[in-house]
């Protein structure tokens, strides 16, 4: 008799980003739950209300979790994407000079051209994989912190830049004239960087997960 | 009366710990609340309300042994503590005096 699996990715969010004593019987009550009643649909519902009731749960105990969360996520994207601005910047003038030397036109253009812009891409990239990373890394790689800095950075970061490229996109008349840069820019900063975010927070739980001690419980 | 109030759920959950007796543990829980109700409980939402209660003294929870269809993981066994067995009646007391003379709500149609 084959033994009736529930979704791999979910099991191994679920473990992951859930915390405290209780962790060990919710995982398991879940699973349980799938075996009796197998339904992908089901499980992926009740495994991402698990994730975040008890987030909600954690963050509301201890509210400071939530604060140092946002605060360390926003931080840590400052000083990356500054500090990626200045260092593209600074080779900026190299890497013209070279591919013009060399006659690498395409680099040149992914580089430099407004419609591509390349250099940002990985500047923003790199700033919402190291905050994710860094809010897990200060906090303990507690959930409620991760869900704090994604908020923020849906909030701030997805409406500040990404209404700023809707707003850009409105006025060069993208919707006649094409390209839809500006608008995928927009859709990325709304959803991409809350992702990559998520994605930072989960190498470092991954490897450190969070302490499930949150407080006694009586065994 | 004590200073805890009872959630509309938190009373389901405990109500169902009453039910099931030594068989009180997450997946019986919500499905005594599936059943009464007619909707689907959540899991994560069961665990929340059973984690105030314990930090109310309503509940204690004991952990059972590991079992292969739960992936090698134990189950936790909850039972209703004499603080949360007076915090059911007093609820039960307070719903029945806020019950009684409302003719709306008798003989059992809306």
């Amino acid at each position: 008799m084959t033994a009736i699996r529930p979704p791999a990715v979910a099991t191994w969010l679920l473990e992951r980003l859930t915390s405290g004593p209780l962790r060990e019987a919710l995982i398991g009550d879940l699973i349980e739950h799938y075996t009796r009643r197998p339904s992908r649909f089901r499980y992926w519902r009740q495994v991402l209300t698990a994730i975040l009731t008890t987030a909600l749960r954690d963050g509301w105990r201890d509210k400071l979790i939530i604060v140092r969360g946002a605060l360390t996520g926003c931080l840590a994207f400052v000083l990356f994407k500054e500090g990626g601005d200045a260092i593209f910047y600074a080779v900026g003038k190299v890497v013209w000079n070279w591919t013009v030397e060399h006659g690498f036109d395409t680099l040149r253009v992914l580089w430099f051209s407004p419609r591509y812009q390349l250099p940002p891409a990985i500047v923003l990239t790199v700033s919402c994989v190291s905050s994710g990373w860094m809010v897990a890394r200060v906090n303990g790689s507690r959930p409620a912190a991760l869900l704090a800095c994604l908020m923020m950075m849906f909030f701030f970061n997805g409406f500040f830049f990404g209404a700023g490229r809707l707003g850009q996109a409105y006025q060069v008349g993208i919707l006649h004239v094409g390209p839809y840069a500006y608008l995928l820019q927009a859709i990325a900063f709304f959803l991409l960087m809350p992702f990559l975010v998520l994605v930072g927070g989960l190498v470092r739980i991954a490897k450190h997960p969070a302490n499930s001690s949150l407080r006694g419980w009586i065994a | 009366m004590s200073r805890e109030v009872l959630g509309n759920f938190e009373l389901m959950v405990l109500l169902a710990l009453i039910r099931l007796g030594d068989e009180a543990y997450g997946v019986p829980i919500s499905e005594a609340i599936e059943e009464s109700t007619g909707r689907e409980v959540l899991l994560g939402s069961v665990y929340v309300a059973l984690d105030r209660l314990q930090e109310n003294g309503f509940v204690t929870s004991v952990m059972g042994d590991p079992t292969p269809e739960r992936g090698g993981r134990a189950k936790r066994y909850f039972h209703i503590t004499g603080k949360g067995l007076r915090q059911v009646r007093e609820t039960k007391q307070a719903l029945t005096k806020l019950w009684k003379g409302i003719p709306e709500l008798s003989g059992g149609t809306a």
